[in-house]
C-alpha cells in the first residue's frame, strides 16, 4: 500500500505509534502536533488521507475539519478521539469527518479504516458487478453466484457480502461492520457480528474447497481468494 | 400563568413577614377609628334629640304655668328649676326689654330672639358657652329661654374616648401576646426542621424530622422534607452501589486480563497458546471499554444532554432494522422472532443511536434469558401521546418484585444465569425511555416478560 498520510496528533506516544505503524505499512507520513499547522499543511499540500486528533493545541480538531471542508478540501479525514459517546461520533461526522475512531484503538483497526478511506477515494466508479475469485455479485439483479451455482442470500446477508466485496482483500473489523453495514455502535461483547459472519460463511464457503471469508484473530475478517 | 399575574404574585410573596404586621396594625387602627366615628355620631344625635325633646317639654310645661297662674308663678317656677337644675340644664326668663327676671342666664343677647332650638354662642359675664336654646315669647312680651349646654355631650365624648382607648389597649396587648405565643410555636416547629437539616448537612443522612400532624402546613413541610431525604438517601445508596459495582466490574476483567497476559508470558507457552491468551486479554479490554462507554451514555441520557441530538426518526423502520440485525442471534437461541410494526411510518423526535441500542438490548436480553422454544415479539404501537416499542417473550419472565431492580445499573438477577452481560442493558433502555419523556415498563406477558419503551410524541 502506498500513499501520503498526514497525522495531526499532539500526544507524542500516540503519534509515534501511528506514524511508525503507517510507515511500516508502506505509507509516507507527515506529522504535526498543532491544529493550525495541520490546517495549513492539509490545505496546501495533497494527501491521500488525514488522521486528525480531536483535542489539539492551537485549534481543535473539529474546527480544523470544518475549515478544511469549507475551503473545499476533499481529502478523507479520520477523526481520533477519546470521547466515545454516541453523540460525539455524530458530531464528528457532521463536522465533515469521514470516519471516527475512539481511543484506545488497535493499530490494525486504524490501518483497516485508513485503507478503506484511501481506497474509497480512488474507486468512485459505478460498479454493477462485484467479483472475488469464482464469486460474483450482480448489484442490479441482486443475484449472487459462486462457481456458477446461485447462492440464496437473505437481504441482510447480501448487504454484508456486498460490503466485503467492496473491501475485497482488505481487513474489515467488527466495529467497521457494525458502523458501516448496520449503522450501529454496539457493545462488542454481544457476539452478534460473529453470528452474522458464520451464517454468511455457511452459505458462501460450504461445499467449496477454498474458503473466501477468513477470520483474522483479534482483528476482524477478510474476503479474499488468497488464504 | 400570564406575565402580570406572575408579577403580582411575586410582589406579594416578596413582602417581608414584618410588613404584614404593619398592615395588620394599620387595619386595627383604621377599623377602630371608623367604629369610633360611627358610635360618636349616633350617640351625639341621640343625645341632642333627647335634650331637645326634654327642653321643649319643659317649655310647654312652663308656658302652661304662665297661662294658668300668671307671671309670678312662672318666675318662681323658673327659679326653682334653675336651682335644682340637672347637669347642663339652663333656664332664663326675661321681660320684654330683655332684663332678667329669673334663671341662670342673666343677659339676653340678640341671638336669643326668635331662637327655636338653635346652637348659639352665649357670652356670660366671664366665659363663653355653646348652648342649644329655644326662646318663646309669652303673651305679655316676656321671653322664656330653655337651653342645654354641651356638658352631657362632653361627658359622652369623654366616656367614648376612655372606652375606646381601653378596648384598643386590650386589643394591642392581647394581640402582642398572641403574636409572641404564635411566633414561639412557629419558631419551635421551624427549629425542629432546621435541626434536621443541620444534622443532614453534618453528614447524618438518616436524620428525619418528627411530624405531629400531617394536615397542618408545618406537618406538610416536614413530610416533604422527609420524603426528599428518603429520595436522597436512596440515590446515595444507589450511587454507592454503582461505584462499588463499577469497581467490581472493572476489577474482574482486569484480573482476567492479567491472568491471560501472564499465560502469554510463560516461557514454555507455544505460539498458539500465546495468541489465544492475547486474544482473550484483547476481548476483555473491549468488554471493559464497552462498559465504560455504556456508563457514559447512560449518564448523558440521564442528564438530558443528549437531547440536542434528537431528530425525526421512523420508529417502525428502526425497530424492523434492529430486529433484522438480531434475527440470527434470536434464532440461534432456538427462538422465533416476530416483528409487528404499523404499515405507515411512525415518526417522532428521537435519539436514534441510543434508541437502537435500547431496542437491541431488549432483544439481546430476550435471546439470553427467554430460553429455547420461546417466541419473541418486537412490536411498535402508537396512541395519542406515546409511541410504544414492545419486546415481549414467552420465557420465564422476571418476578414482579424484581422488575424495578433490574433497571438499575449493574443488577443481574441470577448470577448462575448471568451470561456475561455488562448489567447495564436495561439501565440504558430505561435511561433512553426517560430521555424520550417516557419510561421503561416491565410487565408480565403471561408467560414471560413484556418490556415496553414509552416514547413521548411531544418531547
Amino acid at each position: 500500500m502506498s500513499g501520503r498520510i498526514l497525522v495531526v496528533e499532539d500526544d507524542g506516544d500516540t503519534a509515534d505509534y501511528v506514524t511508525k505503524g503507517l510507515r511500516e505499512a508502506g505509507y509516507t507520513v507527515e506529522h504535526v502536533a498543532d491544529g493550525r499547522d495541520g490546517l495549513y499543511l492539509a490545505s496546501s499540500s495533497a494527501f491521500d488521507a488525514v488522521v486528525m486528533d480531536r483535542m489539539l493545541p492551537g485549534m481543535d480538531g473539529l474546527s480544523v475539519v470544518k475549515a478544511l471542508r469549507a475551503g473545499g478540501v476533499e481529502t478523507p479525514i479520520l477523526i481520533l478521539s477519546a470521547l466515545a459517546q454516541l453523540d460525539e461520533r455524530v458530531v464528528g461526522l457532521k463536522a465533515g469527518g469521514d470516519d471516527y475512531l475512539t481511543k484506545p484503538f488497535g493499530f490494525s483497526e486504524l490501518l483497516a479504516r485508513i485503507e478503506n478511506l484511501v481506497r474509497r477515494r480512488g474507486g468512485k466508479s459505478v460498479e454493477t458487478v462485484l467479483l472475488c475469485g469464482d464469486l460474483l455479485m450482480d448489484l442490479l439483479s441482486r443475484k449472487v453466484a459462486r462457481g456458477g451455482k446461485a447462492l440464496d442470500l437473505l437481504p441482510r446477508e447480501f448487504k454484508l457480502l456486498e460490503y466485503f466485496l467492496r473491501n475485497r482483500d482488505r481487513v474489515v473489523t467488527r466495529t467497521m461492520l457494525l458502523e458501516q453495514v448496520w449503522d450501529y455502535r454496539f457493545d462488542p461483547h454481544t457476539s452478534i457480528i460473529d453470528t452474522h459472519i458464520s451464517r454468511l460463511r455457511k452459505k458462501l464457503d460450504e461445499g467449496f474447497d477454498r474458503p473466501l471469508l477468513h477470520t483474522l484473530r483479534g482483528v476482524g475478517y477478510r474476503l479474499s481468494e488468497a488464504p | 400563568m400570564t406575565g402580570p399575574q406572575r408579577r403580582k404574585t411575586r410582589w406579594l410573596t416578596g413582602l417581608a413577614p414584618s410588613s404584614f404586621l404593619v398592615f395588620a396594625a394599620f387595619l386595627v387602627l383604621a377599623s377602630s377609628a371608623v367604629a369610633l366615628v360611627v358610635v360618636y355620631r349616633t350617640g351625639e344625635r341621640i343625645i341632642m334629640e333627647r335634650e331637645r325633646a326634654e327642653a321643649l317639654a319643659e317649655r310647654d310645661l312652663l308656658e302652661e304655668v304662665f297661662q294658668e297662674q300668671g307671671l309670678k308663678a312662672l318666675i318662681s317656677g323658673v327659679a326653682r328649676r334653675s336651682r335644682y337644675a340637672a347637669e347642663g340644664e339652663r333656664y332664663g326668663l326675661f321681660n320684654a326689654r330683655g332684663a332678667p327676671l329669673a334663671g341662670d342666664m342673666h343677659s339676653f343677647p340678640p341671638a336669643f330672639r326668635d331662637a327655636s332650638w338653635r346652637r348659639i354662642r352665649y357670652l356670660a359675664e366671664t366665659s363663653t358657652t355653646t348652648l342649644h336654646v329655644n326662646t318663646t315669647v309669652l303673651a305679655d312680651g316676656s321671653r322664656l329661654v330653655v337651653g342645654r349646654d354641651l356638658s352631657n355631650l362632653r361627658q359622652f365624648e369623654k366616656s367614648i374616648l376612655y372606652g375606646f382607648s381601653a378596648a384598643l389597649t386590650i386589643v394591642i396587648l392581647s394581640s402582642l401576646l398572641a403574636g409572641l405565643i404564635l411566633n414561639a410555636l412557629i419558631l419551635q416547629r421551624v427549629e425542629a426542621i432546621a435541626a434536621t437539616a443541620e444534622r443532614i448537612a453534618a453528614g447524618d443522612l438518616s436524620a428525619r424530622t418528627l411530624i405531629a400532624d400531617r394536615r397542618d402546613p408545618f406537618g406538610r413541610v416536614g413530610a416533604s422534607l422527609n420524603a426528599m431525604l428518603e429520595r436522597i438517601e436512596a440515590l446515595m445508596i444507589g450511587m454507592r452501589t454503582v461505584t462499588d459495582s463499577l469497581a467490581h466490574d472493572l476489577r474482574s476483567p482486569l484480573t482476567r486480563m492479567k491472568g491471560a497476559l501472564a499465560r502469554a508470558l510463560q516461557p514454555l507457552a507455544s505460539e498458539e497458546e500465546r495468541l489465544d491468551a492475547i486474544e482473550a486479554a484483547h476481548s476483555e479490554i473491549d468488554r471493559t471499554l464497552a462498559t465504560l462507554t455504556a456508563m457514559l451514555d447512560i449518564a448523558r441520557a440521564e442528564s438530558g444532554l443528549s437531547r440536542e441530538m434528537m431528530q425525526p426518526v421512523d420508529i417502525g423502520a428502526l425497530v424492523e432494522e434492529v430486529a433484522d440485525f438480531f434475527t440470527p442471534t434470536v434464532e440461534d437461541a432456538g427462538q422465533t422472532l416476530i416483528v409487528q410494526t404499523p404499515a405507515l411510518p411512525v415518526i417522532i423526535l428521537a435519539h436514534e443511536g441510543l434508541l437502537r441500542q435500547a431496542v437491541g438490548n431488549l432483544l439481546h436480553n430476550a435471546s439470553l434469558y427467554a430460553g429455547a422454544g420461546a417466541a419473541v415479539v418486537a412490536a411498535v404501537e402508537e396512541d395519542q401521546t406515546f409511541v410504544h416499542v414492545i419486546v415481549a417473550d414467552t420465557g420465564e419472565g422476571v418476578p414482579e418484585d424484581q422488575r424495578g431492580r433490574v433497571q438499575e445499573r449493574f443488577v443481574r438477577l441470577d448470577p448462575a444465569r448471568s451470561v456475561g452481560g455488562s448489567g447495564l442493558g436495561l439501565a440504558i433502555a430505561a435511561a433512553c425511555a426517560k430521555l424520550h419523556g417516557g419510561a421503561l415498563r416491565l410487565e408480565d406477558n403471561e408467560p414471560g416478560l413484556r418490556a415496553t419503551l414509552d416514547l413521548s410524541r411531544f418531547d
